[in-house]
């Protein structure tokens, strides 16, 4: 059996190219297993073929699954082309309307994301995707009898990674109780509503609270928003770090008390499925994926839920241990379900069927 | 095991609404707070124009969007009705003789709007690409701009320190070491000022308007009172920087005027406003009342002029010094810009042996009242405390 997997750009890091190596690595026990992109890093030359070198025709007996999140149209053609039996893994497209503003030529692709969707749907053998939330996507959209399965997401491979010394000794010189954040810096994150939070918890609650906002996009004029933002409220105590490494990631994780998400659209959030894993305490909006990801593992709050009660909910978990003692044995219970070996397991148990 | 954590957390989600709706029944928050802060939100992100935001006009995507399902071409596509009676069947049974012509013309039409597309994404691409990659040089230019003017600033001092007398050439410098020589031990100073911090308790975030070298920060950190001050001189803020104090060297009048209403639970400012001017000081006391939070904290030291030792001697010990400000003038100009409890207190009594002795018997007994009375008087005009305090509400 050749299983191969195809996506649109890959680079180190990347959530999406990270699975698709982790998938290849099992995969390639059974059979051939080749990665296709558009776009590649030079350091994945060994593990990952550009659509543009590989002739369709050699992959017409083969299957290909497709992790799909935004449109690119040269990839869906090169699938097309190759008559190879698909499979896709639908990781979610962010719904356009969240950058029609500010992004209009992002929200375009990911409008084309959904146009690949249908155009894809006909030639699709079996279709899945990482939550119940993403699978009712592919239902809208025609897919039949779509699965969810969780794909490998490495978590315990943070676990593996020594903290950075010297964020930690800073992290646990500094007493202050630490809320930490990790996220895309984009609008539809809820960041600009959780600096409110900050301001309102430190304001009216306690005020030796920090925020740390970790995440990639920190150029953008948004993040800039964010901290100028932050400084106008005189927030000394907010800290908006941008894209940090592994390292003080890790180191973050271990020494936050609380992880919160006020994000309002979310196809899994493998931010908080990590936080987790680290035993940290999460809040969060109960909206899209977010109720299925972190299950009964957090504190779900209401999907119109304010920075009022986001604040309300932060400053009682703070000052509640016997709460946050609750919460953080939940979450490492939680975080088991998704352990890599078991992820894959559920897959070659869905999938099988379909590759025989 | 599971049942009674899932009763606690749903409790749990109960009382944070019930506490949330209770801060709201009792105004514990001020009114319209949230909408007021995303409101400006909005503000700030709105204030410069972004890459991302405005690069691309709008009509451009709305071609593209349509150029995606028009573009799509199949056989089935082609519409084969016809009014005239069998009409449906001739267009078929040419379409079914013609069909590899057809075919081909369709395959032919179709890698030309393949082409068109790849034109169009890789537009679009590169239209994020330039947008991000403008967002990323104006980050840049603030960067820069940021350091330019640290450095401009740094550069200034160390010039006026470089001339051959730092006295004569660097007036900021010999001042500065005056303040030193003449305010006091800095122990001395932290203890003077224990009960004005006090006074703050429970209002962070509290801006220190020309924190000096920070000794009132520390105090307000001791408290846990979120604090962060502002300074004009280099070398006292790093000297406030070095101990770890959140301290911007700025000048104190930019920092309110980027400071959002109502973001301030306290300002402080002490031995400051004895260096501005009138309207200074106005403007001082109207930025104070629309930074600060109703309910917030307004707290001012300044040398007594009430006391004729203060004119004669002490208030010219800091060159720096532009006027002595009355307190019942400050008191009556606070009550006007809105602030209500205003107090004073007076503070940093001389020592006794300063004072204007009275005649006394060996057992301690005025020895003339009229005497004893009359230096009291004079005491007091002339040896009065050198400073007060002015405390008053938003």
């Amino acid at each position: 059996m050749n299983l191969h997997q195809a996506l649109v750009y890959a680079y180190p890091g990347d959530a999406i190219t990270e699975i698709a190596l982790r998938y290849q690595t099992v995969l390639g026990k059974l059979g051939s297993s080749r990665i296709f992109a558009a776009t590649r890093h030079p350091d994945l030359e060994d593990r990952v073929e550009l659509v543009d070198d590989v002739d369709p025709a050699e992959l017409r007996q083969d299957q290909i699954m497709y992790h799909l999140s935004i449109g690119e149209q040269k990839v869906v053609r090169f699938l097309l082309d190759t008559k190879a039996s698909l499979i896709l893994q639908y990781h979610n497209i962010t719904p356009s309307s969240f950058f029609e503003s500010s992004q209009p030529g992002f929200a375009y692709l990911l409008d084309m994301g959904r146009r690949d969707l249908e155009v894809l749907r006909d030639r699709t053998t079996f279709a899945m995707a990482d939550s119940a939330c993403n699978v009712k996507d592919l239902v809208d959209a025609g897919f039949t009898d779509p699965q969810v399965v969780t794909p490998p997401l490495g978590i315990l491979r943070l676990h593996e990674v020594e903290p950075d010394e010297q964020a930690m000794a800073a992290l646990t010189a500094d007493e202050r109780p630490l809320v930490l954040c990790v996220a895309q810096m984009m609008p539809h994150k809820g960041l600009h509503e959780l600096i409110i939070a900050a301001h309102i918890v430190t304001t009216y609650h306690r005020a030796d609270v920090r925020f740390v906002f970790v995440g990639p996009g920190h150029h953008s004029h948004y993040a800039h928003a964010l901290n100028e933002f932050a400084r106008q409220l005189v927030l000394p105590a907010v800290e908006v770090r941008g894209r940090v490494p592994d390292a003080e990631l890790v180191a973050l994780y271990k020494r936050a008390d609380l992880f919160v998400s006020m994000s309002h659209h979310e196809g899994l959030c493998v931010p908080a499925i990590e936080a987790m894993s680290f035993g940290v305490p999460v809040i969060a909006r109960a909206v899209a994926a977010l109720p299925e990801t972190v299950g009964r593992g957090g504190l779900l709050l209401a999907e119109d839920a304010t920075p009022l009660t986001f604040a309300e909910a932060i400053a009682r978990c703070l000052r509640d241990n016997g709460v946050r003692d609750i919460l953080r044995k939940r979450a490492e219970v939680r975080s088991h379900d998704f352990d890599d070996a078991a992820c894959v397991a559920d897959f070659l148990r869905v999938v099988g069927p379909a590759l025989s | 095991m599971e049942q009674p954590e899932s009763i606690e957390i749903s409790q749990l989600l109960e009382e944070i609404e019930a506490a949330v709706d209770d801060r709201r029944r009792t105004a514990a928050y001020p009114p319209e707070l949230e909408s007021e802060l995303a409101e400006h939100f909005e503000r700030v992100l709105g204030f410069r124009v972004s890459g991302a935001a405005s690069w691309r006009p709008r009509p451009i995507d709305q071609v593209l969007s349509e150029l995606g399902p028009a573009s799509w071409f199949a056989r089935s596509r082609i519409n084969v009705d016809s009014r005239v009676p069998g009409g449906k069947a001739a267009h078929k049974a040419i379409g079914g003789i013609t069909a590899r012509q057809v075919q081909g013309a369709l395959h032919l039409v179709e890698e030309y709007a393949h082409a068109m597309h790849g034109v169009a994404e890789e537009l679009a691409t590169n239209d994020i690409s330039v947008a991000n990659a403008l967002d990323a040089v104006l980050a840049r230019v603030d960067a820069v701009d940021q350091r330019v003017g640290e450095l401009s600033r740094q550069l200034n001092v160390t010039i006026r320190r470089l001339g051959d007398d730092p006295a004569r050439n660097d007036p900021d410098w010999f001042d500065s070491v005056a303040l030193e020589t003449f305010r006091g031990p800095r122990n001395a100073l932290m203890h003077k000022y224990e009960s004005i911090a006090d006074r703050f308790v429970g209002q962070s975030p509290v801006l220190d308007f020309g924190c000096g070298r920070g000794d009132f920060m520390h105090l307000l950190t001791a408290r846990d009172i979120t604090t962060i001050g502002v300074e004009l001189d280099v070398a006292v803020a790093k000297q406030a920087q070095d101990e770890g104090l959140p301290v911007e060297v700025a000048d104190g009048f930019d920092v309110l005027a980027r400071t959002a209403d109502g973001a301030l639970g306290g300002l402080v400012s002490l031995q400051v406003i004895e260096h501005l001017t009138r309207g200074t000081l106005l403007h001082l006391i109207d930025e104070a009342r629309r930074v600060l939070r109703p309910g917030g904290l307004l707290a001012f030291e300044t040398p007594n002029p009430r006391s004729l030792f203060v004119h004669a001697s002490s208030f010219w010990l800091d060159a720096t010094h532009v006027r002595l400000v009355d307190p019942e003038y400050l008191e009556l100009v606070l009550k006007m810009a809105g602030f209500n409890d205003v107090e004073i207190e007076y503070r940093s009594p001389l020592p006794e042996p300063m004072q204007i002795e009275t005649a006394r018997t060996k057992s301690g007994e005025a020895l003339d009242e009229l005497q004893s009375r009359n230096a009291r008087r004079l005491n007091q005009l002339v040896f009065a405390e050198c400073d007060y305090a002015i405390v008053a509400v938003r």
